[in-house]
């Protein structure tokens, strides 16, 4: 098996254990050069560091290591690398999402495309290749989205309410054909929906409310979710996941999708990815319905299989979430202590040292400074929770 | 591994050669001090005070003549201590016959750590192995001995027994081992099978040269003996070369190498890429005018489309050694290249197989992992005096040519089985650098930024297609080893690639922290 990765090299293990099958394949890891200081050699024995900037640098070594080690697996998880998994799986025939299936979950352009002609709502959107294509959009509807085309973690979103801003944020960026779209601002309230897949058939699917719209992130800023267990929004989200995900093709692994609920009460598209939600999301399906939707992955595309646990869709369990909050370079210490984590229903914590690693402020929607697992009996008594935890957080 | 008991047998030369003899003239059997190493000998080389007697025993009888003597053989006559205890006129008829080697259980690894060969005796049964030597060459500096046969014998037998085993066995190979002339073959004739190792610095080939033949035999350089009185030869020689860039199977070089009388040798060498075995064929004493060589290359061979190289000069310094274990011979060549006009130099170490001892167990298939395991002994003999040294094979020819296009001091440097310390040192060399390590390494203390670090098997089969499919697109300027296991594959890679050794200061810095 061959596994592409971009992420720290601990991204495959939840504290001690490896989420990889790794009694049942023999990997071999494509990494990138930062963080492998806690690479285990006796886990990962086949392991190359390179340069994944020089995409031709990365495919040789992995054309090298499919032939040489008999690969039979591509895993490629992480957003910027689904493509090139992708295509390898196509050059060389191997089980698992194409390079025609995966691009449209890349391009999101494409991908609300293929979405909008299946009947789901999905934003206005036009792509622009150009400084002209921009300025042909029609401005006078209001708030727009500038966003890239293949980008991840909001990391290239930008909300623009004017030409003359797009021009700003294009003329920084200098983009080239194909990089870019410019989508309709929606307001209302995001949700997450997050689903493990085997065979075409859905395992599991939670939806999760967000208390921060990925795109907003900012320095000092409070991020997080919570499970959704009932209610008409719940069901039409679930529905449309399945929908949107058979119409993709998606067969086997884990998803992340996003959506609009709008102020006038419709649900529309904003987005969705071919493996699981990152950020700690895996974390609030584990705690809460025993499921590991990143272990679920991880197995699936290893070609072993996922089993879910039979409680996983009980709708009694308590509501669970992430609590997670930004750097903020002029802030001062945060924390909260671990001898309040029993009173404010906290059962993890996770901090992150490289948070804000380029000028103390927030990359990307995931790049948290701390993030805390709470649980709560309700909808209300999470909301209580997060409220007194951004309190005290802060303090 | 057990000791290996050995006898020494002095007795009329008529036994082994063809002339009369007196049937009562005396015959000695005279124990020497145990061979610590162990491991069975193709060949075994007794200096004057090797024959030192623990005790002397006349045969048949097996009585004690005589015991702790310093000397009982002095090169080429019998030790004077030994002619003192035996009757006057019988001495002058004596010499070395044979060499009993006695192995006494514990065998199982037949000392493959100095060339030994293995010798597959199961002695649980409690069977002896003898390995009978007959001596083969006599010199001032000693007497040497090849394997004629081998044969197993019960421990308890007596040394009268074994004697008698050994005399059945004794005519085994004479026709080769009793002439000078017929002791040795040489296998692959017409192709150099050589290794070679690049020096850098201004390391002097002669000072080397002196310090390795000291070494033969000893710790550093353990189951070789000299060339017995060749042991040292020097040369030197002004060459003119061309390149064969057409047709493709005969790629290479040709060469006229001057003589002293005024006429040439033309060597030509076939080769597309740099390796191990390069076919090579001479033509010698020819009577061609210095600066007519294009005419003669015309008229001899107007086929090939060649390029003219700068000459040369060469100076080599040959350590001509013997394996112990396998009874191949081998040339230790040092040797300093000066372009001539420009002087560019280039000094390495050769490493060439010459001929083999005709011996009991003798086989070609030996040739290749002696070659190898001296190589890594040289290479761990130079880096030990701090001697900056690369294994390649890298040729006379890829120098010359390179001459002609100076290297880049900023290109892509590849270490192979680099280990922290080596990491660390390297970053010194403030270039782009790419790490080849055994699966399964830690990478902890070797990732940085830009550095691309492979878990590949660099001993395996398949290397040669990472070579070629991930190394190549890097573009790497040199390769270099970071240990002795991994010398050969870097030296492949480099060939494969084409590449020339690294420079010295990268040569030093890999080296001295491997070390």
């Amino acid at each position: 098996m061959l596994i592409l990765n971009q992420m720290p090299f601990r991204w495959m293990y939840h504290e001690d254990r490896c989420l990889l099958p790794i009694d049942r394949v023999d990997p071999v890891l494509i990494t990138r050069f930062h963080n492998v200081g806690e690479h285990d050699p006796s886990l990962f024995q086949h392991t190359m560091v390179c340069d994944f900037a020089d995409e031709a640098q990365v495919l040789a070594v992995a054309r090298w290591a499919i032939e040489t080690h008999g690969i039979r697996r591509i895993i490629g998880l992480e957003e910027r690398v689904v493509l090139t998994a992708a295509a390898l799986r196509t050059e060389y025939g191997l089980p698992g999402l194409g390079h025609a299936e995966a691009l449209v979950f890349r391009d999101k352009v494409a991908m609300k495309r293929a979405v909008a002609a299946a009947g789901v709502r999905v934003p206005a959107y036009v792509a622009v290749d150009s400084i002209e294509d921009l300025r042909r959009v029609d401005w006078s509807r209001g708030r727009a989205v500038v966003k890239g085309r293949f980008g991840a973690g909001s990391e290239d979103v930008f909300f623009v309410d004017s030409l003359a801003a797009a021009e700003v944020i294009w003329r920084q960026r200098r983009p080239g054909p194909g990089e870019y779209e410019v989508e309709e601002f929606i307001d209302g309230t995001m949700y997450h929906c997050d689903a493990v897949l085997d065979g075409g058939q859905v395992l599991f699917a939670q939806v999760c409310e967000y208390l921060l719209r990925p795109g907003d992130f900012a320095p000092g800023a409070t991020g997080g979710s919570l499970t959704i267990h009932s209610g008409p929004v719940r069901t039409a989200i679930l529905a449309l996941n399945e929908l949107v995900l058979r119409t993709l093709g998606m067969q086997s692994g884990a998803t992340h999708l996003e959506v609009f609920h709008n102020t006038a009460g419709e649900l529309v598209f904003c987005e969705v990815a071919c493996r699981p939600g990152g950020a700690g999301l895996d974390r609030i399906y584990e705690c809460g319905f025993g499921v590991n939707t990143l272990a679920a992955a991880l197995h699936l595309e290893s070609g072993q299989g996922y089993r879910v646990p039979h409680c996983a869709d009980d709708p009694t369990r308590p509501v669970v979430g992430i609590v997670a909050f930004f750097p903020d370079p002029a802030a001062g210490p945060a924390g909260i202590a671990p001898e309040r984590f029993a009173e404010l229903g906290i059962v993890e914590h996770k901090s992150n040292k490289w948070a804000g690693v380029v000028d103390g402020n927030p990359r990307h929607g995931g790049d948290y400074r701390d993030r805390y697992i709470v649980v709560a009996e309700s909808d209300a008594a999470y909301r209580e929770r997060f409220a007194r935890i951004e309190k005290e957080y802060w303090r | 591994m057990s000791p290996v008991q050995r006898v020494l047998v002095i007795g009329e030369l008529g036994r082994q050669y063809a002339m009369a003899h007196r049937q009562d003239a005396p015959l000695l059997a005279i124990p020497l001090q145990a061979d610590d190493g162990g491991g069975q000998r193709a060949v075994e080389f007794l200096r004057p005070a090797d024959t030192a007697a623990v005790e002397v025993l006349a045969l048949p009888t097996l009585t004690r003549i005589a015991s702790g003597l310093a000397q009982t053989w002095a090169g080429t006559a019998m030790a004077a201590a030994l002619r003192a205890l035996l009757p006057g006129g019988d001495t002058a008829r004596l010499g070395p016959l044979m060499l009993l080697r006695l192995h006494d259980g514990g065998q199982r690894d037949g000392g493959q750590r100095d060339g030994g060969q293995r010798d597959g005796v199961q002695r649980d049964g409690g069977q002896r192995l003898v390995e009978l030597m007959m001596c083969s060459r006599l010199r001032a500096a000693g007497a040497l001995f090849t394997r004629a046969a081998r044969f197993t014998a019960d421990p308890s037998a007596s040394l009268d027994v074994l004697m008698g085993q050994a005399w059945r066995l004794a005519k085994s190979l004479q026709d080769n081992i009793l002439s000078e002339n017929e002791v040795c073959t040489h296998f692959e004739s017409g192709t150099e099978i050589e290794t070679k190792i690049a020096l850098g610095g201004d390391t002097s080939p002669w000072s080397l040269a002196t310090l390795l033949s000291e070494a033969v035999g000893g710790a550093e350089l353990p189951g070789l003996i000299p060339d017995v009185g060749n042991e040292m030869q020097r040369w030197q020689t002004r060459q003119h070369s061309y390149e064969v860039l057409a047709p493709a199977a005969e790629a290479g070089y040709v060469a006229f190498i001057a003589s002293a009388a005024g006429r040439y040798s033309f060597k030509q060498k076939r080769f597309a890429t740099e390796g191990l075995r390069r076919p090579e064929s001479f033509r010698l004493d020819l009577p061609i005018d210095e600066g007519h060589f294009d005419r003669y290359l015309e008229k001899e061979f107007p086929h090939l489309e060649t390029r003219r190289l700068p000459s040369h000069t060469r100076a080599k310094f040959d350590v001509n050694v013997e394996s112990a274990g396998t009874g191949h011979f081998f040339g230790i060549e040092i040797d300093e290249v000066t372009v001539v006009g420009s002087g560019e130099v280039m000094r390495q170490v050769e490493i060439e197989y010459h001929r083999s001892w005709i011996h009991d167990g003798l086989s070609p298939d030996t040739i290749e992992p002696e070659l190898e395991r001296i190589t890594g002994l040289i290479l761990a003999f130079l880096h030990r005096r701090g001697v900056a040294a690369q294994r390649t094979y890298y040729s006379k020819l890829s120098f010359l040519r390179d001459t002609l296009d100076p290297p880049s001091a900023t290109g892509r440097i590849a270490i192979m089985d680099v280990d922290p310390t080596t990491a660390a040192a390297a970053r010194g060399l403030d270039r782009p650098l790419v790490y080849v390590i055994m699966p399964g390494t830690p990478l902890e203390h070797l990732s940085a930024r830009h550095t691309n670090i492979y878990s590949v098997d660099f001993t395996s089969p398949g290397f040669p297609g990472f070579v070629d499919r991930v190394l190549r697109p890097l573009a790497p300027q040199a390769i270099v080893a970071g240990s002795i296991r991994s010398a050969r594959a870097a030296a492949l890679a480099s060939a494969q690639l084409g590449l020339r050794p690294p420079d010295t200061a990268t040569m030093a810095i890999v080296n001295g922290a491997a070390s």
